[in-house]
């Protein structure tokens, strides 16, 4: 190696620390993202930090940030960065039909320093300015989900998010309980599938007691744990299997449990605008 | 413009050095050689392994970069496109492309050398036969044997009639009835008006086929010497015993540092 | 002038081309891509609806991994093996200047990449029809600036393999053509998030790195959308000139200065 090379490397390490220095500028926290741009977030991040574990895991991931991309019809959609307020940036970059605080990951040409080429970004990949583009229909993304759950059996969001866009076909309800059915015998103990099956018998099948298993399990396994190791979305399943109880057993004509049913979930969510409405109408009456 | 008075290649104090590894000195290859091979001349370019040899030829073809003297081919400073252009040149080790016939590999370097279609494939075709790969035009080089590719070399070296050919080894991995073919073919080419400038160490060849030979050891010239009657009469065995004296002599005096 | 100039670029070129030809890498890339694309096409066919967008998305992958793939060692082997195998001295004993024989090796490494796109191209175009998915006419498109994206990855290819060693310039090169679309998105975000200095060296290091997401057709031609203007395809063509020019003079530089 020559003293040349030596130059050479020690400008490459002076660049990296100069690089590391710059980056260290943005922000990375963000504020009031909505959730599925927070569940996409934890995913990609889930999905860099899976780089080295199986490949199962990622691919299963992959296809889930894929799915993404295919409903806004290849636009690449972010969640805004709340440093990533140019003096000259306009709403064109962010938000405001519905999106929450999200942005394309193309910028607008409005905020854009790099004038042709940027025009040419715009051009080359698929791009609409965040308020305005279409979406596809989530059923075109239907080979993505049956994918991920075969690369990744446990891949619980795949089942569940899955299930709902095949039950949106004609006909397509009794396959999206059988595709759940598959998902729960491959993660029996995940309360989010059972809450899935449950609210999809209740909701959409009207199919009430053969929904009650389902619906009682789903609580079963969330009471045994402790709250605070539960998720977001594992919450969020909990509760929708509490109101979908409650208002099934309403409908079904069982007063009494419905009424115990809409007790305990408000005594888990206090708020509960369905358990409330539940309580108003039976004991009202 | 260019008069037979213009030697075909002039060196005036080449100096050759290659970079140490990390911050160890340069090696030096040359030191200082001096020479002049004029028009139509056939010189020999001989020395002990690592003499430096090989790096005056490189120099002469512009694929080191000397670090101090001037090296003129016609009067053009070597390395140049004009130069090159004068310059028939065998390299000391060579491989060509395995997958490639005689003939592709001649038209690859007469079409860089910018010889027309038609004349190249005529020329290719003698020189093939020149060399004695006459049938073996269509043949891929990969199953070439050593000396083989030595004589594909020749002919390559031979394309387009150069004004100067520059050999390093040029009897490397030939067998003796080749050698005495390549000596016959060497002599005619001298005869048209050739000038040779070659390395080798078969002293046979040497001193049969040159009107000079030079000497070097340690990056110098040590000796120029005409092939006398003397040397020549002896053939190999004169000319080894002038080779090995001289050298030892030099060696001894301390000069060659 | 120019026309000597052309014989000698077309003529190193070709020799490269024949050179690789016979060697059966295109074989090997063939074989190799009918089965990534055919396995690409029966994972489909778990879907009910949007196997299309599915299988468009997956034969461009396999498109653009393995065009980049070939590219990088096409080019950055064409000078270190002349240079290691002493071919380069034959050829560089003739009139010809050392600028030359690199564009010639340019030329040669950039055909056979596009050779190899051709057929890569063709498999997919073969497979897609054979499944009665439709590409549109934005294919064409696409296959023509992923050309001009080889050509400046085999510049690149080039101009590292002269100031490295071939393994270190075949990693090099194929780090960059994955990571500069990451890369560039994230100098964006930092550009987008600072102030001053910081912003002017994300600027340049942005415009300084060949984005080779910029030719990047694959997600427009995936979603169905229409062909782009002309003036892109046109607009792409200088900027990937531009970054050939620069590369190449780059290898010059210092291959100009290189004792062979």
């Amino acid at each position: 190696m020559r003293g040349s090379h030596v130059v050479g490397f020690a400008l490459a390490g002076i660049a990296l620390a100069g690089a590391s220095a710059v980056a260290r500028q943005v922000r990375p926290e963000v504020e009031a993202v909505p959730r599925a741009a927070r569940s996409r977030d934890r995913v990609a991040e889930a999905a860099r930090s899976t780089l080295f574990g199986t490949f199962r895991t990622s691919m299963a991931d992959f296809l889930w940030l894929k799915v993404d991309r295919v409903v806004h019809n290849g636009v690449d959609v972010r969640a805004a960065a709340e440093a990533s307020h140019h003096d000259d940036a306009t709403d064109a970059d962010h938000d405001d039909h519905g999106h929450g605080a999200e942005e394309t990951v193309v910028r607008a040409r409005e905020s854009d320093w790099r004038g042709i080429l940027g025009d040419i970004e715009r051009a080359i990949q698929p791009y609409e300015p965040i308020g305005t583009h279409v979406h596809r229909d989530p059923r075109e993304a239907l080979p993505l989900f049956r994918l991920m759950t075969t690369a990744n059996p446990g891949f619980v969001d795949g089942y569940v998010t899955g299930a709902y866009v095949l039950s949106r076909e004609p006909d397509g309800l009794d396959r999206a309980l059988e595709f759940l059915r598959e998902g729960e015998r491959n993660n029996p103990r995940d309360l989010r599938i059972a809450s899935a099956i449950g609210t999809m018998l209740t909701r959409k099948a009207r199919r009430h007691d053969d929904a009650l298993p389902y619906l009682v399990r789903t609580i079963e396994l969330a009471v045994a744990r402790d709250k605070s190791t539960l998720s977001e979305d594992e919450l969020e399943a909990w509760q929708d299997a509490v109101r979908a109880l409650a208002t099934g057993r309403m409908l079904a004509g069982d007063k009494a449990f419905a009424i115990r049913a809409a007790k305990a979930g408000l005594a888990e969510f206090p708020d509960d605008p369905t358990c409330k409405r539940v309580l108003a109408e039976l004991e009202g009456k | 413009m260019e008069t037979a008075s213009v030697p075909a290649l002039r060196i005036e104090g080449l100096q050759v050095s290659y970079p140490g590894r990390w911050f160890a000195p340069r090696k030096q290859a040359v030191r200082a050689i001096d020479l002049v091979v004029g028009q139509g001349e056939t010189i020999g370019f001989l020395g002990p392994n690592g003499a430096g040899k090989s790096t005056t030829i490189k120099s002469i073809l512009g694929f080191v970069r000397p670090d101090a003297g001037r090296i003129e081919v016609f009067g053009q400073p070597a390395g140049s496109v004009a130069a090159r252009a004068a310059i028939g040149y065998l390299p000391e080790v060579a491989l060509y492309y395995p997958y490639l016939t005689p003939m592709e590999t001649l038209r690859l370097y007469g079409r860089l050398q910018g010889i027309a279609s038609a004349p190249l494939r005529r020329q290719s075709l003698e020189l093939l036969e020149r060399v004695g790969l006459a049938g073996k035009e269509n043949q891929r080089l990969g199953t070439f044997s050593k000396g083989q590719q030595q004589r594909l070399g020749v002919a390559q070296a031979l394309l387009g009639g150069p004004r100067l050919l520059v050999l390093d080894e040029v009897s490397s991995g030939i067998d003796p009835l080749g050698r005495r073919e390549l000596r016959d073919l060497l002599r005619d080419v001298a005869k048209g008006g050739t000038s040779i400038f070659f390395s080798s160490h078969e002293l046979d060849e040497v001193a049969q086929l040159c009107d000079r030979v030079v000497l070097v050891d340690r990056g110098r010239v040590v000796e120029e010497r005409r092939m006398d009657a003397a040397l020549r009469a002896g053939i190999g065995s004169a000319l080894e015993t002038w080779f090995v004296d001289r050298l030892v002599a030099e060696r001894a005096s301390g000069k060659a540092a | 002038m120019v026309g000597r100039k052309a014989v000698v670029w077309g003529t190193l070129a070709q020799a490269a081309v024949l050179d690789s030809i016979r060697r059966k890498d295109m074989a090997v890339a063939g074989i190799l891509s009918v089965l990534l694309v055919a396995g690409a096409g029966l994972l489909g066919r778990f879907g009910v609806r949007g196997l299309e967008l599915f299988l468009k998305d997956a034969s461009l992958t396999v498109i653009e991994i393995l065009s980049s793939v070939m590219a990088v060692l096409f080019s950055t082997r064409q000078v270190p093996e002349e240079i290691a195998r002493r071919t380069a001295l034959p050829l560089l004993a003739r009139p010809i200047g050392r600028g030359d024989f690199l564009i010639g090796k340019f030329l040669g490494a950039w055909a056979l990449a596009c050779m190899a796109l051709a057929l890569f191209g063709g498999i997919v175009a073969g497979m897609a029809w054979a499944l009665g998915v439709g590409l549109g006419q934005i294919y064409i498109q696409y296959l023509l600036l992923r050309a001009l994206a080889l050509g400046v990855l085999c510049a690149l290819g080039i101009a590292l393999s002269c100031w490295t060693t071939a393994p270190a310039a075949t990693t090099l090169a194929l780090v960059l053509s994955v990571g500069t679309g990451t890369f560039g998105r994230a100098l964006m975000l930092v550009e987008g998030s600072s102030e001053g200095a910081a912003r002017n060296i994300a600027r340049t290091a942005w415009l300084a790195l060949p984005q080779f997401n910029l030719f990047d057709l694959k997600e427009k031609v995936a979603y169905g959308w229409p062909p782009v203007a002309g003036w892109v395809v046109w607009g792409l063509a200088a900027y990937a000139a531009l970054h050939c020019f620069v590369l190449l003079a780059l290898a010059n530089a210092r291959f100009q200065r290189q004792a062979l």
